[in-house]
């Protein structure tokens, strides 16, 4: 019943959003052919490349998306590309822990979590704690090592690492070594929380340079969970200390202020860490809120001094409009914050007669953004307009990503696979119009991580 | 070294044991050299040349207009006709029929400009980008300020004698774009006012055949363009009266190339077609794409047999014929007004870049694979373009398989093209058999190429190669 109200609530055809079907075939093919069954160690580990025509890791380095740097690829410089990075299969993770709800066939459960164990019992760095992944570090399922896709072993986040609580659940003391790898080994000074992006993975070797604000956020939302788990109260040390830092940075020479963690990962911490600690938590993340929605709302009145960010085109370090949504809906989520609401639906409006320019080599990923943007604007306004360009876009998607293979290609101008441009963020948002025009109740995965 | 069985059932089944095995290092596994790429420095090289001998420094006004054709012994401008590439029309060429090749026309050089401005990413130097932007400035506002055009396919502008060449071939009232004009936005950010005037001036053409198929396309692109930057709505009128004409008048039936005098017509018609479509709001966009993919079919459809015949099957024999009739493409050869099987290649890269459509995939693989043991006859004076796009092809090609076989194929028709066309001269010549520089034979199409090729072998992702697929 509740699906044949949906259905005839929305206008939509339940055949031509079937995308679960699609999902589910894209996840039996890496758990059938996409592991690691390679090599010395046959680690189960899913490949985050592979070729599309055969199924298999890929003989050689292929011809990057656009946008994509040398350095970032899961596999070593200039040879064939056969790493397997966890985190930027991190919503592919997500699908197969959704799809095992949504089906009741456990396995892909099973399988998400011998990815999680495996990994962080058996790669991490005895010297350092840190972890083969992010932007720069891999596996390598042939050779059984930890690599990187350019010339030094550099750890880096790639994205937040929102799956934590499974993690710690499944390997806790590799989960709590790592997090205080993270403390000992990338935070250069312990008094000031001087850090780099980088730090060396196989060897302790931090500095104090390049902290971009994003990456601070991101080890608060590492160290958060490791406080919970552990009660260690180093953990709070660690927060406090980079907390502090970016309460000094964010006050400008000339007195003004400039936002810097953002908010989200702050938010989460909050909930977990003592009182006090989570006052000024939620003090810091109001006050990026603040600032963040003031330049976003000059964007929106046309304002020629603020940059815009493109619709389509992403590349290194340069989301979309998309991908400011997804920040939006993330927030209001936390925080039902109205201006966050309402910007998801200005951009939800920017897109609905949108598709990528002209040869632009557009990203799974930014499909993806697009897609739960409009299925979040009709949530939100339950005008059928989003949810008819959300579906427009899903069809779009899977015609030109998945063409006649059942995994999605890495971009619209390369044809290998390739998981670093978001074909599991999309896979998550093609999940969402699924649930929606089928009536699903199951909860889909916010697809809030690409940040 | 990698941990033995033992310590893999440990790792799998204890989530507590952490680290029982020792880390390798990736340095235990050699490395591999960066792969060698010697092809930018011979286009900085043609660049530099460009820019310090090949402009415009003559006569009364030194305009700074790049010469489309140059003696590349004296690097300076010819002082005679020189005989043409095998397939070049004269009235096409820079210069008054009976007179040396002195012209200067945008339109055969728009692939040198986009070079330019590539260049200027790549090397971070502003000076490319500045002669490009002068040339555009100083066209539009001529153009503007006078009442003719000074380029088209059979027009361009006397650097010497600072006169407009028109040849026999030309035509005063409507304007035959060489080529597709990619650069507006550019126009339109330069000089506003006298882009829109140079736009307002392109009359449409209206005549059936296969001419007007692809400049059909051209004039949507161009309005489309000129109304996104201007909201003139008279740009918007005469794109919807030539895609009503096009949409009446291009109404063949799927699979039916019979009806067409150039097959891939259709595809061109596409490409711009969908190019407008981003340009203008609904209910137009969907018109003009519904158009484009109504030409894919018309060109997807038909029985190409890329594999044996070497070409894209360009028109089928008559009824009465046999199959042996129909006509190909050749893949260094240029057939009367039909571009070869890498012209055609590149066309359906354009589609597929943009639509996915996997039809386009397989004759895409179809034609690379054509070229890949096939270098031109001796008896052949083959162009640049066709190196050029050959080139682009294989890189196409390699993008959407993973098969390396394709990337080594794009070196070979490089390396060719460098021996053959540039030798140890700064310039490229026209072909094969000639040895003056004139870039009607697509100079700047090759060079486009091996910048797209350096940036392949190089992974190089930060500065983007533009599409080599306008020669259509």
């Amino acid at each position: 019943m509740l699906f044949v109200f949906t259905l005839a609530s929305h206008g939509v055809e339940a055949s031509s959003t079937n995308f679960l079907q699609l999902i589910r075939r894209y996840a039996d093919t890496m758990i059938e052919r996409g592991r690691d069954t390679y090599g010395p160690q046959k680690t189960g580990l899913l490949l985050s490349a592979l070729d599309r025509a055969t199924l298999t890791p890929l003989k050689v380095r292929p011809a990057p998306p656009g946008g994509i740097r040398r350095g970032d690829r899961p596999g070593r410089a200039w040879v064939e590309m056969n790493g397997a990075n966890p985190m930027l299969d991190q919503n592919l993770l997500r699908v197969f822990y959704t799809l095992s709800e949504i089906t009741s066939d456990s396995r892909y459960t099973k399988v998400a979590d011998e990815e999680l164990t495996w990994f962080f019992n058996n790669t991490m760095s005895p010297r350092t704690s840190l972890l083969p992944w992010g932007e720069h570090l891999s596996w390598d399922v042939i050779h059984d090592i930890p690599i990187s896709g350019g010339d030094e072993m550099m750890h880096e986040f790639a994205r937040p690492w929102v799956l934590w609580e499974r993690c710690f659940a499944l390997a806790p003391e590799a989960s709590t070594k790592f997090a205080l790898g993270l403390w000992e080994h990338q935070i250069a000074n312990h008094k000031t929380g001087g850090f780099d992006r980088h730090a060396p993975y196989f060897e302790h070797g931090p500095v104090d340079g390049k902290d971009f604000a994003r990456h601070g956020a991101f080890y608060i939302g590492t160290w958060c969970y490791a406080w919970k788990h552990t009660t260690n109260e180093v953990f709070l040390r660690a927060i406090e200390t980079i907390l502090a830092r970016f309460e000094r940075k964010r006050v400008q020479k000339d007195g003004s202020l400039a936002a810097t963690l953002g908010p989200l990962d702050l938010e989460i911490a909050a909930r977990m860490v003592p009182e006090q600690l989570a006052m000024r938590l939620r003090a810091f993340a109001a006050k990026e809120d603040e600032l963040i929605l003031a330049d976003m709302q000059k964007q929106f009145v046309g304002d020629t001094n603020v940059y815009s960010p493109p619709r389509w085109q992403t590349g290194y370090s340069a989301g979309t409009l998309g991908s400011s949504a997804m920040f939006c809906l993330a927030r209001y989520e936390q925080t039902g914050h109205a201006a966050y609401r309402d910007t998801v639906i200005k951009i939800a409006d920017r897109y609905l007669d949108s598709q990528p320019e002209e040869d632009v080599d557009a990203w799974p990923m930014s499909f993806a953004h697009v897609i739960s943007t409009e299925v979040a604007a009709h949530r939100f306004t339950k005008k059928p307009a989003y949810l008819e360009q959300a579906r427009r876009l899903a069809q779009l998607a899977r015609d030109v990503f998945w063409q006649d293979s059942p995994l999605p290609r890495a971009s619209k101008q390369t044809g290998h696979y390739e998981t670093i441009t978001g074909a599991d963020s999309l896979a998550l948002a093609l999940l969402e119009v699924h649930a929606l025009t089928h009536g699903l109740t199951n909860r889909i995965p916010a697809n809030t991580i690409d940040r | 070294m990698n941990g033995n069985r033992f310590t893999r059932s440990i790792g799998m089944l204890l989530s507590t044991a952490v680290l029982a095995a020792p880390i390798a290092h990736a340095a235990d596994v050699p490395k591999a050299p960066v792969p060698k790429s010697p092809y930018l420095p011979i286009i900085y090289r043609y660049a530099d040349t460009m820019l310090e001998r090949g402009r415009d420094s003559y006569g009364p006004q030194k305009t700074g207009l790049f010469l489309s054709a140059l003696d590349r012994t004296s690097l300076s401008p010819l002082t005679n006709r020189p005989p043409a590439a095998g397939g070049v029309r004269e009235d096409d060429r820079v210069g008054n029929s009976d007179g040396p090749l002195v012209g200067s026309n945008p339109q055969h050089d728009q692939n040198f400009l986009r070079l330019l401005y590539t260049l200027s990413e790549l090397s971070g130097k502003a000076h490319y980008r500045q002669a490009a932007d002068a040339e555009l400035k100083w066209f539009v506002e001529q153009s503007a300020a006078t009442e003719s055009l000074p380029w088209d396919r059979t027009m361009s502008w006397d650097v010497l004698q600072d006169r407009l060449i028109e040849t026999p071939g030309g035509s005063a009232s409507v304007h035959e774009l060489f080529r597709p004009w990619m650069l507006w936005d550019r126009c339109f950010e330069l000089a506003p006012q006298a882009g829109k005037r140079f736009a307002l001036r392109l009359a449409a053409p209206m005549t059936p055949g296969m001419g007007s198929r692809r400049h059909a396309g051209f004039h949507i692109r161009t309005w489309a363009v000129a109304y996104a930057r201007t909201k003139d709505e008279e740009f918007l009128k005469r794109l919807d009266a030539l895609l009503a004409h096009a949409e009446k008048l291009y109404a063949f039936k799927t699979g039916a190339p019979e009806n067409l005098n150039d097959n891939s017509a259709a595809v061109a018609l596409a490409i711009d077609c969908d190019g407008a479509a981003h340009h203008v709001s609904e209910p137009r966009a969907s018109r003009l794409r519904a158009l484009a993919a109504r030409e894919d079919e018309v060109f997807c459809a038909s029985p190409h047999d890329v594999k044996n015949a070497l070409g894209f099957l360009t028109g089928l024999a008559p009824a009465s014929g046999t199959t042996s009739q129909n006509r190909h493409s050749a893949l260094w050869r240029r057939r009367g007004g039909t571009g070869t099987t890498a012209q055609i290649g590149m066309l359906c890269v354009s589609r597929y870049d943009n639509t996915g459509k996997i039809a386009y995939r397989d004759l895409i693989l179809a034609a690379a694979d054509a070229y890949l043991d096939a270098p031109p006859k001796a008896d052949e004076d083959p162009w640049p373009v066709t190196f050029g796009q050959a080139i682009s092809l294989q890189l196409a090609a390699w993008r959407h398989s993973a098969k390396p076989v394709y990337l080594e194929g794009a070196r070979r028709i490089a390396d060719l093209a460098v021996e053959k066309f540039w030798g140890t001269n700064a310039l490229p010549k026209a072909s094969f058999q000639t040895d003056h520089h004139e870039a009607i034979t697509g100079a700047d199409t090759l060079a486009l190429a091996l910048v797209e090729l350096h940036l392949n072998i190089l992974h190089i992702t930060a500065v983007r190669c533009p599409p080599n697929t306008i020669d259509r």
